[in-house]
C-alpha cells in the first residue's frame, strides 16, 4: 500500500514538473545570466539588496496559491508564511518593505519586464523575450 | 544419531548449549522490547512533549504579537511605538525559533512515522492562515505608517481577528492532538513494558521448568547410571557375581557398563572353573582316602594270612614231630601194658610183685590215654588248619565245628557247657581252613562275652540250597549302638569282650569269600548270636 502511495506521489509530482516548471526571471538588465538557490534566497530575505553592478534588486511575489508559488517557495526552502515572517520583521525594524505581491503570473511578466532590477517567478511556458531567465525549477 | 548414544561429554554441551541458548533468547528479547520501550518514551520526552511546548510558545508569543499590534494603534508616544516594534520583531523572530524547533522535531518524527497526518494537516492550516495573517500585517504596518489608524483597526479587529481566531484554535487543537498522541505513545510504552514483563515472566518460569528438566535428563544420563556402577561394583566386591547392568547408551559410562558385564562374567566363569577343580579334587582325596584305607585293610589282611600261614606251618610241623613220639609212646605203652600183663600171670604169688605191677600196668593205661589224648589233639589241629588239605573242596561242616570245639576246649573247661543241635546237612563246597577259622573266631568271641558260667549253643539247619549255622551265647550282648561297626576291621570295644581285634572283621571277609552272609544279633545281658549264611555250591 505504502509502495503504491509513494509511486503515485513520485509520478504525480513529476507529471506536475513536467508540466508546470516554474521559471526564475529577471529584467533583461540584470547583470546575471543565472542564479543558484543560495543566491535567490539571499535576495528574498533581504539579505543582499544589490546587483553585482550596485542597481537596486527589486523582489517581486506572486499573489495566487498555487503549484506556481508552491513550487517556487519549495525551491527555495521555505514556506511563505516564514518568508512574511522575515519580510515583516524587516519591515518593523525599518529596513524595507516585503516585496510587492503581483496579482497574477502576466502582472509578474509584465512588471519584471517594465523594472530594472527586477526579480521574480512565474510558469515557464509563460516566459517570453521581454524578461531574462536566470533558472528553470523543476525538471522536464 | 540418538541423544543416548552420544558422549557425555556432546549430552552436556548440547544441555548446557541449550540452556544457555534459551537464556540469551530471553535476553535479547528483553534488550529489544526495552529498546522498543525506550523509543516510545525518547518518542515522548524529546519530541511530543518539546512540540507541544514550542506550540505553546507559538501559541503565546502571537497572541503577544496580536496584543501588540492593538496597542501600537493606540500608542501616543513615538518611543513607546518603535519599543513595541523592537517588542514585535523579538516576538517574530522566537515565533520563528519555536517554528524551528517544532519543524526539527516533526522531521525526525516523520522519518520514524510517528508524525501524524492529522498534526501535519493543522500544522498546514496554521502555516496557511499564518502567512495570511502576515500578510495582513504588512498592509495593518502600511496603514500605520499613512496614519490611516481607524482602517489599521478595522483591519484588526476585521479579517486579521477571524485568522488569528482560526490559527489560535489550530494551535490549541495541535496541541491537544500531541498530548493525545503523548499519551497514546505513553499507553503504548506501557502495554509494550507489560507484555514485556509479562512474557518475561513467563518465559523466565519456562526456562527454569525447561533448566530442571535439562538438569534431570542430564542427571538421568550421567549420574544414575553412574550410581549403577557403583552399587553394582560394590555388590561384585561383596562377592555377588551375578550382578549385571542394564545401560544401553553408548556412551563412556555405556562402554564401560559392558565392560563390566563382561568382567563379571569372566570373574564367574573363573570361580566356576575354580569350584569344579575343587570338587574333583575333593573327589579325588576321597578315592585315595578310600585307597589308602583298602591298601591298609589289605596289608593288615595279608600280614594276618601269613601270620595264619605260619601258625600252621608250626602247627604241622609240631604235629608231625609230635605225632612219631606218640606213636612211639603209644606202642611202647601198649608192650609195657601187655608185658605187665604177662608180669601178672607170672608173679601171682609174690605180692609185692603184684602191686607193682598193678602200678605198672595203670602207670601204662594212663600213658596210652594220655598219648590218646595227644593224637586226638593233633589230628584236630591238623584237621583245623587242614594243612594238608588248603584246596576248595566239599566238606562237612559239622567236622569243622568239632575240630574248633576241641581246640577251645581247654578254655570253656567247667564253666561253659556246649549244646549242640545238629540237623542234617551236606556237605558244602568250601575252602574248609578258612571256615574253620570263622567259627573258631565267633567260639572265641562267645567264650569272651560269658563272664563265669554259661552256655554256647550251636544250631545247624540247611534252607533254600544254603546252610546256616548259629552260635549263640548266654553272654553280656553287644550294645546296639556298635552292632553296625562289629564287623570294621580294628574293632573293640574297650574291654576284653572282643580280643582278637582282627577276627571277626576276617570272618566277613571270609564268609564274604563264600558269597554268604554273616548276621549277629544281640541283647544287652542276654546275649549274642551270630549266623552264617554259606551256599551249598
Amino acid at each position: 500500500m505504502k509502495i503504491v502511495i509513494v509511486t503515485l506521489l513520485f509520478l504525480f509530482s513529476w507529471a506536475e514538473a513536467s508540466f508546470s516548471q516554474v521559471a526564475v526571471i529577471a529584467h533583461k538588465s540584470v547583470p546575471v545570466d543565472e542564479i543558484k538557490k543560495t543566491e535567490l534566497l539571499d535576495f528574498y530575505s533581504g539579505d543582499i539588496k544589490k546587483w553585482s553592478d550596485g542597481s537596486n534588486v527589486i523582489v517581486k511575489d506572486l499573489k495566487p496559491k498555487g503549484d506556481v508559488k508552491r513550487i517556487f517557495y519549495k525551491f527555495l526552502g521555505k514556506t511563505p508564511s516564514r518568508m512574511k515572517s522575515i519580510w515583516l520583521k524587516s519591515m518593523l525594524s525599518g529596513e524595507g518593505d516585503p516585496p510587492e505581491a503581483m496579482k497574477s503570473e502576466e502582472e509578474m511578466l509584465q512588471k519584471i519586464a517594465a523594472t530594472p532590477g527586477a526579480i521574480g517567478f512565474l510558469s515557464h511556458t509563460k516566459v517570453n523575450n521581454n524578461v531574462k531567465t536566470l533558472i528553470v525549477i523543476g525538471k522536464k | 544419531m540418538k541423544f543416548k548414544n552420544l558422549n557425555l561429554r556432546t549430552k552436556q554441551i548440547i544441555g548446557f548449549g541449550i540452556i544457555l541458548a534459551i537464556m540469551a533468547g530471553d535476553h535479547m528479547f528483553s534488550i529489544r522490547n526495552m529498546a522498543a520501550l525506550k523509543s516510545e518514551l525518547d518518542e515522548v520526552s524529546k519530541s511530543w512533549l518539546p512540540r507541544a511546548v514550542a506550540i505553546s510558545d507559538i501559541n503565546i508569543n502571537t497572541a503577544k504579537l496580536r496584543s501588540n499590534q492593538l496597542q501600537h494603534v493606540f500608542a501616543t508616544n513615538d518611543e513607546l511605538k518603535q519599543d513595541q516594534l523592537i517588542r514585535m520583531a523579538e516576538l517574530i523572530t522566537q515565533i520563528e525559533a519555536n517554528r524551528d524547533t517544532y519543524e526539527q522535531l516533526t522531521t525526525q518524527s516523520e522519518e520514524k512515522n510517528l508524525y501524524s497526518e492529522e498534526e501535519a494537516n493543522l500544522y498546514a492550516a496554521f502555516d496557511d492562515k499564518l502567512d495570511e495573517y502576515l500578510e495582513l500585517s504588512f498592509e495593518f504596518f502600511k496603514f500605520i505608517r499613512d496614519n490611516k489608524n481607524q482602517e489599521a483597526i478595522g483591519l484588526l479587529n476585521g479579517s486579521a481577528k477571524e485568522l488569528y481566531n482560526e490559527f489560535s484554535n489550530d494551535l490549541v487543537r495541535l496541541v491537544a492532538v500531541n498530548q493525545r498522541d503523548s499519551f497514546e505513545a505513553a499507553a503504548r510504552a506501557e502495554i509494550t513494558f507489560n507484555s514485556t514483563y509479562t512474557i518475561m515472566t513467563i518465559v523466565f518460569g519456562g526456562t527454569i521448568l525447561l533448566s530442571i528438566f535439562i538438569a534431570l535428563g542430564l542427571v538421568r544420563f550421567i549420574t544414575v547410571p553412574v550410581r549403577q556402577l557403583e552399587q553394582a561394583a560394590g555388590e561384585v566386591a561383596k562377592g555377588d557375581l551375578e550382578v549385571q547392568l542394564h545401560i544401553n547408551s553408548k556412551d563412556e559410562i555405556g562402554r564401560l557398563a559392558r565392560s563390566f558385564n563382561q568382567m563379571t562374567i569372566s570373574l564367574r566363569n573363573a570361580k566356576q572353573k575354580m569350584q569344579r577343580q575343587a570338587q574333583t579334587l575333593r573327589a579325588q582325596n576321597k578315592q585315595l582316602e578310600k585307597a589308602m584305607r583298602e591298601l591298609r585293610e589289605t596289608q593288615e589282611q595279608l600280614l594276618m594270612k601269613e601270620k595264619m600261614a605260619s601258625l600252621g606251618d608250626l602247627v604241622a610241623g609240631v604235629a608231625h614231630e609230635i605225632n612219631n613220639p606218640i606213636g612211639a609212646v603209644n606202642a611202647s605203652a601198649d608192650v609195657v601194658r601187655r608185658c605187665a600183663d604177662k608180669i601178672e600171670s607170672e608173679a601171682r604169688k609174690n605180692q609185692q610183685l603184684q602191686k607193682t605191677t598193678k602200678i605198672l600196668k595203670e602207670s601204662a593205661g594212663v600213658i596210652l590215654t594220655a598219648g590218646n589224648r595227644i593224637a586226638a589233639i593233633v589230628k584236630s589241629l591238623k584237621n583245623f588248619a587242614r594243612l594238608d588239605e588248603s584246596e576248595y573242596q566239599k566238606t562237612d561242616i559239622h567236622e569243622g565245628i568239632e575240630s574248633s570245639l576241641i581246640l577251645m576246649e581247654n578254655e570253656f573247661q567247667n564253666r561253659i557247657s556246649v549244646v549242640r543241635d545238629y540237623h542234617d546237612i551236606p556237605e558244602i563246597v568250601c575252602y574248609p581252613g578258612q571256615l574253620n577259622q570263622v567259627f573258631l573266631s565267633l567260639l572265641k568271641n562267645a567264650t569272651n562275652a560269658i563272664e563265669g558260667s554259661g552256655r554256647i549253643s550251636i544250631k545247624t539247619t540247611t534252607e533254600n540250597g544254603h546252610v546256616r549255622v548259629e552260635i549263640s551265647d548266654t553272654g553280656k550282648g553287644i550294645p546296639r549302638r556298635k552292632l553296625g561297626k562289629i564287623f570294621d576291621f580294628g574293632f573293640s570295644t574297650g574291654d576284653s569282650r572282643v580280643k582278637m581285634s582282627s577276627g571277626l572283621s576276617t570272618a566277613y571277609n571270609i564268609v564274604q569269600k563264600h558269597h554268604g552272609e554273616i548276621k549277629v544279633d544281640s541283647e544287652v545281658g542276654k546275649g549274642t548270636t551270630f549266623s552264617i549264611v554259606l551256599p551249598i555250591k
